[in-house]
């Protein structure tokens, strides 16, 4: 239902700023001017090791560590289905989405008075399969609740949520421990070193180290919409308003209080990350919002020297994850809307250390609200807890229970639903490539970040051995391992060329997906038999995957290699014929003498002749078998030549 | 009836007989409604003579060609102002909205399917908040019932086809309230300028007026009839209603608007409605065939507990007039117990309502910072001291585009949904809200302890204790105070039951009505009891 809006509403919402980058800042700089006065330096004689979260004095050259942080972590997921949460309004993933400001709303998202809330499907059902790959329980019954606050990108002046009956409690996830991606090398990257979907290197050293953390809840709630600012001049500020994304659906992951170091936190924020997009719940982009942290960090004396610091907590109302914290610990600190992990890792860091250092001072930390400053690194304080806002939560009336039955999920019953929805998740289907092919963990890992390279990966085994059914001889136990060397090497950095090619540092044509390869299960199965027969060498196949990706999408491997004279020689009587014609050649005559004088000059024309051979050849001939061939032919032709 | 009002079903067959037809009623209407406007203050806007023309034309060629599209094609209607329309701003009779374009909503472009012709838009208390009509943006609306003619059914035939507009001899003195907040819609009933006026009634909003104008309104069963369209104020309350010239023409009407049920897919259904709190009535509410006249069978029960001090003498009489009638009609008389329905919980739930509508309320007009559309908030405003920029361009919005009633309401519900008053004001109102369900669903035969002897098809209770208050300039209006006169509806709109009332006849003017209603979904015997009893 389009509405028309009225000239002056039109007007108001005009988008001037076109700069692409955090709007978050603009609110930043004036409140960085309120409290600017409570930002204290960060202290030089402290030290945080991002890896077990612990910060040390160093005094004197000794190094004693004293405070430890705890992290809880709530993650706001933007889940990829193309409507809002509560009208027919088009998100980003909607193929008529308009990109333009105020353009792609319904009359809902602006809280147009008559429009009620309409709760969609495919929201509810991400959210479920969502809650489900993180193990939680799933409540057959959930509600929808009213929080209100006042702000102007808040259309309704209040956000639908569910606080007090949320869509799932209880979960956990497995997360990999972060290993900080490598500075990238200036060299150009080494046949046959390991690519992951992400461009980064895998560090093998730290692949099987796991640890686990609690998921409290998952929420589903609607997201706001976003606000500009602009500078009239130096006392005005002018601020815009975009509802392009208001009501669009969030899911509000709340992790319990049980990790401690930034890393860790890096590690939790990533494995999700990549979770929900293998899940396709999520796209996971942090930078463009799809993907938004909170971090709620707090310290806690480790040693005597540590509980001399008086760490006073101001009084809380009943803190759910009290039963999670260690005695000593100090007042939270939430710090709001970091969008990238590296921002994640700063700030944890930063607050570590911040908040040490205000003990030390005398001065701990108060509840508070702050946000990270990607500038200087720092966080800073938006507002005191003591001054929160009652929400005035409110049962939604316009909304009954959520009841996920047959109507919401298309299926009888939840457990229906998730067999016919949930997808092996990608750490049970590691284990499994693992065990059952024998493949290398990096090559799995690479495998099953991309879910559509799962199976990919076991359709192109099971058409090879096909292909493989009558040949003799052949070795099938190594056909697994070859595959996942092709697929991980060969195939993911033609896909990720073709994803990067003539964009520098742009955003992606395309994910680096298999779904986007030119080559599909069949002819890379029928790429490998030619291999595995011998048919073609690995330089010859090298070729033909660019040709089969690049330039003919349609032929098969066999056909492309026939039309290009790529065919391995491996008949001994066809490769001492080359020999011989290339020897007694009349311009290699002087060669041929050379070699005759026996001696140095043996090896030295044996190669000659050798390259010359392959040159005629096209470079069909197989290389060990020519050796042999030129051998013998050398040795017909010259018996008595002795080296 | 005392008054020969035309109904729709004499209308239609005059339609029929083409001794009148579309054009000359509705130009009639339109005509009667424009000439009153100034004195009565019934309508906000009136659509163009020409569009009614227009439309009253096609409506004439399709009766010409014997092919009307329903009972209700070409007769005149009226929207409050809180319902979206296409031909109106939407405004809720609040400068909060002032210019916020309409559109139609469902159950509009329902009735403009079924050919009833959309005559104008009426006044009410701004978002339906309040019970005397006088929380208006543009003033008080008169209850035009002390000024009527008494016409007979000819000389109103030939008043329509001579365009013979009648004149009203308003004194001062007999100004009264025609009752809110669907005050216009009465009102406009009322004097004829409408046949079918559609309202909203969130804790008596149809009903109260009806009485006190004398006609029929009914509130259906809450989620009956989606609230697509209408504009919020307590959403667990509100529900969309009709007012009519007579309890027949509130069952047509009802017929072509309640939500159908095509498929079996609950969700797509609401989808189709645009509302996730609806229900479906299932059969139709009019059967043409009937010629049922007896209530033969039918247990209505009194609720002793709404016998209440405060009800005026006039008020009784007309209780006990209407239940004799009843009896004579052949139905059976119980009076329900103080044990089954108890005085205690009757009189707590004028309260309990005041807190869930001001609370729910508080919520859904939050949305009003005049940035997106309603009230303009641009140019450079003085914003209050102490205030952030943005918080004070809304407040000079909030302050300016709400009248004093709706901000005593918001405040109110902001007070009982903060975390320290939640639990004692909002929790215990709720539970107020569950008990009086539970009671009248014990009553009705719907609990689980229930032996079949005391159970009641439905129940009778006036609409109001009194009659309509004085109205005028002069006249001071404690809010408070008003917000008695909600005392006898407000119990049966917690519990979502239908509930129609019927005027009452006492010598000319009466301004008193009888409530009938019964269990959720009830609609439809509730209906034929009033229709059987205005016999």
């Amino acid at each position: 239902m389009a509405l028309p809006l009225t000239p002056r509403a039109l007007q108001s919402f005009r988008h001037v700023s076109t700069k692409k980058h955090n709007i978050l800042r603009c609110f930043l700089t004036h409140q960085h001017q309120l409290f600017s006065t409570t930002v204290s330096k960060r202290s030089t004689n402290l030290q945080y090791d991002r890896d077990n979260g612990i910060v040390s004095l160093i005094e004197d050259g000794k190094c004693t560590p004293i405070y430890k942080s705890v992290i809880g972590i709530e993650i706001h997921a933007q889940l990829a289905v193309p409507t809002k949460l509560f009208s027919s309004g088009p998100t980003k993933f909607h193929p008529h989405y308009s990109p333009t400001s105020n353009t792609s709303t319904s009359s809902h998202d602006i809280s147009y008075p008559g429009t009620l809330p309409m709760l969609s499907k495919s929201s509810v059902q991400k959210a479920v399969i969502s809650a489900a790959a993180l193990k939680c329980d799933i409540q057959e019954v959930s509600r929808f609740e009213r929080k209100h606050y006042t702000y102007a990108d808040l259309p309704f002046g209040y956000q639908v949520t569910q606080q007090r009956w949320p869509l799932a409690k209880d979960g956990v996830l497995n997360c990999r421990r972060y290993s900080p991606p490598k500075p990238k090398k200036k060299k150009k990257k080494k046949r046959g070193s390991i690519v992951n979907s992400d461009g980064n290197k895998s560090d093998e050293s730290s692949l099987s180290k796991f640890f686990t953390v609690g998921i409290d809840r998952i929420q589903m709630e609607q997201d706001t919409g976003k606000t500009t600012s602009s500078s009239i001049d130096d006392s005005k500020t002018r601020y815009l308003i975009n509802f392009n994304r208001a009501g669009s659906t969030l899911i509000e992951i709340v992790f319990k209080p049980q990790i401690n170091a930034a890393h860790e936190a890096a590690s939790v924020v990533s494995t999700l990350q990549s979770l929900l997009k293998f899940l396709d719940t999520c796209d996971g982009k942090m930078e463009e919002g799809s993907l938004r942290c909170d971090l709620n960090v707090s310290i806690y004396p480790l040693s005597d020297k540590g509980k001399d610091f008086s760490n006073i907590k101001d009084e809380e109302e009943h803190n759910p994850f009290q039963q999670y914290l260690p005695e000593g610990v100090g007042n939270r600190v939430e710090v709001k809307n970091l969008n990238s992990i590296k921002q994640i890792i700063q700030s944890a860091e930063y607050e570590a250390i911040r908040q040490t250092q205000q003990i030390l001072d005398g001065a701990p930390t108060g509840r508070e609200t702050r946000t990270f400053d990607p500038k200087s690194g720092h966080t800073i304080k938006i507002r005191d807890k003591g001054g929160a806002v009652d929400y005035r939560f409110l049962p939604e009336p316009d909304l009954p229970p959520l009841h996920l039955d047959k109507d919401v999920l298309d299926h009888d019953s939840l457990g229906e639903f998730l067999k016919v929805n949930l997808p092996e998740l990608p750490e049970d289907a590691l284990g499994r490539l693992i065990s059952q092919y024998g493949i290398s963990e990096a090559s799995a890992i690479i495998i099953t970040n991309d879910r559509p390279a799962i199976a990919f990966f076991e359709e192109t085994i099971q058409f090879c051995i096909n292909d493989l059914e009558n040949s003799e001889g052949v070795d099938k136990s190594k056909i697994a391992t070859m595959v996942a060397n092709w697929l991980c090497n060969d195939l993911f950095a033609l896909i990720k060329e073709s994803a990067t090619r003539d964009l520098q540092g742009e955003d992606l044509h395309h994910p680096i997906s298999v779904e986007y390869s030119n080559v599909d299960s069949t002819r890379l199965a029928k790429l490998m038999t030619l291999i595995v027969q011998e048919t073609v060498s690995t330089t010859q196949a090298k070729k033909l995957l660019q040709v089969m990706f690049s330039d003919d999408l349609e032929s098969l491997p066999g056909d492309i290699a026939e039309k290009n004279g790529w065919k391995l020689i491996t008949n001994m009587d066809d490769l001492k014929q080359l020999c011989r014609d290339v020897i007694l050649c009349e311009k290699n005559s002087k060669q041929f003498d050379q070699y005759k004088q026996g001696g140095k000059n043996v090896r030295k024309m044996s190669k000659f002749f050798k390259g010359n051979i392959m040159k005629e050849s096209k470079g069909n001939a197989h290389p060990e078998l020519l050796g042999k061939a030129l051998d013998s032919v050398l040795h017909e032709l010259a018996p008595d030549v002795e080296e | 009836m005392s008054r020969n009002r035309l109904t729709i079903p004499i209308i239609h067959k005059l339609f029929h007989q083409q001794t009148i037809n579309p054009t000359q009623l509705s130009t009639y209407c339109l005509s009667l409604a424009s000439s009153t406007n100034e004195t009565f203050n019934i309508f906000s806007c009136l659509n163009s003579i020409q569009d009614i023309i227009d439309l009253s034309n096609e409506s004439h060629e399709r009766y010409k060609a014997g092919q009307p599209l329903s009972i209700l094609d070409g007769i005149p209607i009226s929207i409050k102002s809180n319902i979206a329309t296409r031909d109106f701003p939407l405004s809720a009779s609040s400068d909060m909205l002032e210019g916020t374009p309409g559109y139609d909503a469902l159950l509009v472009k329902k009735l403009k399917r079924a050919g009833a012709i959309v005559i104008g838009q009426t006044n009410m208390d701004e978002f339906g908040m309040g019970s005397l009509g006088s929380n208006c943006n543009r003033g008080y609306t008169v209850n035009p019932l002390p000024f009527l003619h008494d016409f007979s059914l000819d000389e109103s035939i030939r008043n329509i086809q001579t365009l013979k507009i009648p004149s009203f001899d308003v004194d001062r003195e007999h100004i009264v309230s025609p009752g809110g907040s669907s005050s216009g819609s009465a009102a406009s009933v009322s004097m004829g300028s409408s046949f079918i006026s559609i309202g909203t009634d969130t804790g008596g909003s149809v009903r109260l007026p009806s009485a006190w104008c004398g006609v029929v309104g009914m509130k259906p069963t809450y989620g009956s009839i989606s609230r697509d369209g209408v504009v919020s104020y307590a959403s667990s309350l509100d529900t969309v209603g009709i007012i009519g010239s007579s309890v027949t023409c509130v069952g047509h009407a009802l017929d072509i608007i309640k939500n159908e049920k095509k498929n079996n897919n609950t969700l797509d259904l609401q989808e189709d409605l645009r509302d996730s709190t609806v229900c479906f009535m299932g059969e139709d509410i009019i059967d043409p065939e009937s010629t049922d006249n007896s209530l033969e069978g039918l247990k209505i029960g009194v609720p002793a507990a709404f016998s209440i001090t405060g009800c005026s003498k006039d008020v009784h009489q007309a209780w006990d007039d209407t239940i004799q009638k009843l009896e004579e009609k052949g139905a059976t008389i119980v009076i329900i117990p103080e044990s089954t329905i108890s005085s205690e919980t009757v009189k707590m739930t004028l309260p309990a309502y005041y807190v869930l509508s001001c609370a729910e309320a508080s919520s859904n007009l939050s949305r009003y910072d005049g940035l997106r559309y309603g009230l303009s908030s641009s140019g450079d405003l003085d914003v209050p001291e102490g205030m952030a920029a943005r918080e004070g361009q809304f407040a000079i919005v909030r302050s300016k585009g709400f009248g004093k009633e709706v901000q005593r309401r918001i405040l109110t519900g902001t007070a009982v949904l903060s975390s320290d008053r939640f639990h004692t004001h909002y929790e215990g109102a709720s539970n107020v809200r569950g008990t009086m369900t539970k009671e009248f669903n014990h009553a009705f035969g719907q609990g689980d302890e229930c032996s079949s002897e005391d159970v009641v098809d439905l129940m009778i209770i006036p609409t109001a204790l009194t009659k309509p208050p004085k109205l005028g300039t002069d006249v001071q209006i404690d809010s408070t105070e008003a917000f008695q006169n909600d005392v006898m509806t407000v119990p049966i709109s917690l519990a979502g039951l239908p509930s129609i009332n019927i005027p009452i006849n006492e010598g000319d003017v009466s301004h008193v009505g009888m409530q009938i209603f019964g269990p959720r979904l009830s609609d439809k015997k509730v209906i034929n009891t009033a229709r059987i009893l205005q016999l």
